[in-house]
């Protein structure tokens, strides 16, 4: 089973994509923001990983820089993001950031994107 | 004379009288020459007395000379037997006396010869004393007769003794050559009856003829007389000597041998025999030529002058050692009005205007000190008329070789006329210059007028920037009085943060004289700054700065207004960026919530699959609703936001060389590919790699959009045709759908924001879409047209300029 954690500010949001990819045969975790995410990353080791962009005390870019210096790095992510101006792509992607999902997204968009990107077990 | 001639004569002995200078010389000559004996005696006649006393002999010389001679003579004395002769004055008179040669002979005479030293003329009643040498004897007379002398003959002579034989000329020769040494005259002897000239060195010296033994032959002398002189000459001669005259002068021209004429002066006495017939000329010519060129040219001169003087155009006179006028021109009498004898009554000291005469008197004493030679002065006559005449006077000093000042010369030019223009100009000057000071005081008074009433702070500065004048109004703008700043300093009023570029500017103003325009803050009598605006300007007088003058305006409103308008600009801009920034922050903040939404109803879905609700269709539908109006929200938003951010020119854009037919390619595989009812996008390329110059984004967008439409508008229609040409320069896209169509009067209207066509009713759509096709296109410097029939279709073309490298 795909391990996907979810990182997003938003409890809404955040609870119902949870449920949503539990639902559909995904091993989820949840963190509330980059912080409690990147403690997750080390907990439970997912596969991928699901980042919202616009976060508070550290965003997703922020968290992205923390990642990718962690020896967890090889763990891909996605980015979700309310606004897609090209060159926030190109710093994205810059960073290391394996694609956006822009807001909002379909069921069908997020599912490509974990078989695309997700590390394989 | 012959030496052997015999001369008889009477018994009388003759004493020897003694020798007397050169004389002596020429005597012991003719003596030795003419083989007689002959004595001289001093005569002294006083002037009443008709006796001739004889003087002393020197018998000693005589002697001697005889006596080498081998010839002896007595001492005796000589009888007086001489006429009484009427003598004049004192004079010398030689006594020659002829001693005869034969000693043993008792019959000799001895004839007395009064030789004359010639050093007085007498008349013709009276002793003429021959000239020495100058000897007839008559030898049958008693007293003989020799140009009008009177001899005693003491002796008769049996023959004449001529003395001037062809002998005793020669060796009379040789006694001027003795003679001419001592004079620089050429002296001439002629031979009346010979016709031949005996000249002295002289002759030759002064007119370079030489001639054998000094004689030249008469004719030859005559022809050297110019051609213009000769018959003048010719007959003064004839007149001299056949009137019986005793003397001659002439003067005439004379060529001499270098081919060249000189004046000369001829003197010479005409000896005549005892017939009266002229027999011998005896002269001394003097070379006058220098004198006579000298004079010539000293009356051409004088003529030069005479004409000059006459004809001057300048008034001239001549002015003698006691101020008196001794000739005047007769512009000079024009000048100042009086006739010529006038003139000569009257001194220049009697017609000099009394005012100038100081300075006139002043000079001529420099002149008569020798101070100077010349002078020049402006000054005034008195006019015949009682009027004055200016003049411009010169005058010089004429001097004799002594250097004596012997008159003046005065030179006069009528300056009246040069003197009333210049008064004239002087007047018009002083008049423009009176005008000039009146008009500069009235602009003074205007300016003074108009400063004191302005509301303005006018200000007159020096150059060092202090006040001079300052206007009223500085009473009401900064509460002041005038009086107070007068001597201050304008930058002690100026806000410190002011006060560099004040400064700078005062100091561009005196430098480079440009204009001073500033903004400043000054402070005004309560301590408070305001703001003003001060312009100011150098003022001239003849072109030199003498002052600058400003004028200040209270600019406190101003700068409100524009505070305002800063503001206001400020708000608009911050507005600007709200509502730029609020779309896209709305959008923002909207898109997260209805992630949330739409991804639970899509969750909803997903579980009302699985499940066995009763009403799971109905359910199921509104889920559907609300996914549906949630990506209508969404697709809204987002064509908002497009429009917004390219209203804020904030579109990217980034052109660059594409392949369009690729594009194409690439949004139909993307999005396009088997549609709702396996519909496709047919795709005509009428011509391959077309290049334009376009943004791929925007291009994307808008063929997407382009295509959306299409599909949407024609659903169950078939597929959609896509073709792709090149026209001209142009590239040309045409997307042609079989659908609904657009009402004819409708079709312009939908490139309008949210105009939807009457017959889109139940197909969503946001009312934005060809309004931003339209935009990106003409971004992308193309142009978008549309071709509409009701229900039969829609052709969209677009055009874009091909890409030319």
């Amino acid at each position: 089973m795909t391990k996907v954690l979810i990182i997003d500010d938003e409890v809404n949001l955040r609870e119902t994509i949870a449920e949503m990819l539990s639902y559909t045969g995904y091993h989820v975790c949840i963190a509330k923001d980059g912080i409690e995410g990147l403690t997750k990353v080390v907990e439970f080791q997912p596969n991928i990983i699901i980042c919202d962009v616009m976060m508070p005390e550290l965003d997703g870019y922020g968290f992205v820089e923390q990642h990718k210096n962690s020896k967890y790095e090889n763990v891909p992510v996605v980015l979700l993001t309310a606004k897609v101006e090209q060159k926030d792509e190109e710093y994205g992607l810059s960073l290391g950031v394996k694609a956006y999902i822009r807001k909002p997204f379909t069921f069908k968009d997020l599912q490509e994107k974990i078989s695309l990107y997700a590390n394989k077990e | 004379m012959h030496q052997n001639q015999k001369c008889n004569f009477t018994t009388e002995d003759v004493e020897l009288i003694h020798f007397k200078s050169s004389i002596e010389a020429s005597l012991k000559f003719i003596m030795e020459q003419c083989g007689i004996v002959l004595a001289y005696a001093s005569l002294q006649f006083d002037n009443h007395s008709t006796q001739i006393t004889l003087g002393d002999f020197n018998f000693d010389l005589i002697s001697d000379y005889l006596k080498s001679h081998h010839k002896t003579i007595n001492k005796k004395s000589i009888s007086t037997n001489v006429e009484s002769i009427k003598i004049d004055s004192f004079t010398t008179v030689y006594i020659l006396s002829e001693i005869p040669l034969h000693s043993n002979d008792s019959n000799y005479s001895g004839i007395v010869y009064f030789l004359g030293y010639e050093n007085q003329i007498l008349t013709e009643e009276k002793i003429k004393l021959i000239e020495f040498g100058k000897l007839q004897i008559e030898t049958l007379a008693n007293l003989f007769y020799q140009n009008n002398a009177l001899y005693k003959i003491i002796q008769s002579q049996e023959e004449k003794f001529d003395l001037f034989s062809e002998d005793t000329l020669k060796k009379n020769n040789e006694r001027f050559i003795y003679a001419s040494e001592a004079t620089s005259d050429a002296l001439w002897d002629w031979n009346i009856i010979s016709n031949e000239i005996f000249v002295g060195e002289s002759y030759s010296l002064l007119f370079g003829y030489h001639f054998e033994n000094n004689i030249l032959p008469g004719p030859f002398c005559e022809g050297l007389v110019h051609p213009d002189d000769k018959e003048d000459y010719e007959d003064s001669i004839d007149v001299a000597i056949e009137k019986g005259n005793a003397k001659w002068a002439h003067e005439y021209r004379y060529l001499k041998a270098c081919g060249t004429y000189a004046y000369v002066s001829d003197k010479a006495i005409i000896i005549r025999d005892d017939k009266g017939e002229a027999i011998r000329m005896i002269g001394a010519m003097q070379d006058i030529t220098q004198e006579k060129l000298l004079k010539d040219e000293l009356l051409q001169s004088e003529e030069r002058f005479k004409g000059a003087f006459n004809h001057s155009s300048l008034g001239m006179a001549l002015v003698n050692y006691e101020d008196k006028w001794i000739e005047v021109n007769d512009r000079m009498c024009e000048i100042l009005g009086y006739t010529r004898e006038e003139f000569k009554n009257l001194t220049y000291i009697d017609i000099t205007y009394k005012e100038d005469l100081a300075a006139d008197l002043a000079y001529e004493k420099q002149m008569q000190n020798g101070e100077i030679s010349s002078f020049n002065l402006e000054k005034r006559y008195i006019h015949k008329n009682k009027s004055l005449v200016w003049v411009h006077l010169s005058v010089s000093a004429v001097k004799n070789s002594l250097g004596e000042i012997q008159h003046y010369v005065a030179q006069v030019i009528d300056i009246s006329e040069r003197k009333r223009m210049e008064e004239e100009n002087r007047l018009l000057i002083e008049e423009k210059n009176r005008n000039k000071a009146l008009q500069l005081i009235e602009a003074k008074n205007w300016y003074r007028l108009l400063a004191d009433n302005t509301i303005d702070l006018v200000c007159l500065h020096n150059l060092d920037a202090s006040f001079k004048y300052v206007s009223p109004s500085i009473q009401s703008l900064l509460g002041y009085d005038p009086e107070e700043l007068i001597g201050k300093y304008p930058e002690d009023y100026v806000h410190p943060e002011d006060l560099k570029k004040f400064k700078k500017r005062i100091g561009s103003i005196i430098k480079d004289k440009e204009l001073f325009s500033e903004q400043v803050r000054l402070r005004n009598s309560e301590g408070e700054y305001i703001w003003f605006e001060t312009n100011a300007s150098l003022v001239y007088e003849n072109k030199i700065p003498v002052s600058f003058q400003s004028s200040t305006r209270d600019i406190t409103q101003r700068k409100k207004a524009e505070q305002i308008i800063e503001d206001t600009l400020l708000q608009e801009r911050q507005l600007n960026e709200l509502r730029t920034n609020l779309v896209s922050t709305i959008s923002h903040e909207f898109r997260t919530p209805m992630t949330t939404i739409r991804t639970s109803a899509e969750l909803i879905t997903m579980y009302l699959q699985n499940s066995q609700f009763n009403e799971a269709l109905q359910i199921e539908k509104r889920v559907k609703t609300i996914t549906e109006e949630i990506d209508r929200i969404v697709e809204l938003m987002d064509a908002v936001l497009t429009i917004s951010k390219d209203d804020a020119g904030k579109t990217s854009f980034n052109p660059i060389v594409c392949n369009l037919n690729e594009i194409c390619k690439d949004v139909i595989e993307t999005s396009f590919n088997n549609q709702k009812g396996n519909r496709n996008v047919d795709v005509l390329f009428k011509s391959n790699k077309v290049e334009i110059f376009a943004d791929i984004n925007l291009i994307k967008y808008t063929l997407f959009n382009v295509l959306s439409n299409a599909f949407k508008y024609s659903e169950g229609c078939g597929n959609v045709q896509l073709n792709l040409f090149t026209v001209d320069d142009l590239v040309q896209i045409d997307v042609i759908d079989n659908g609904i169509g657009i009402p004819k009067e409708e079709q312009s209207k939908l490139f309008n924001t949210f105009y939807r066509a009457s017959n889109s009713n139940g197909i969503q759509g946001t009312g934005l879409g060809l309004y931003i096709i339209k935009m990106f296109t003409k971004k992308n410097s193309g142009r978008v047209y549309l071709e509409s029939e009701l229900d039969k279709g829609t052709k969209v073309t677009l055009r874009f300029p091909l890409y030319k490298n």
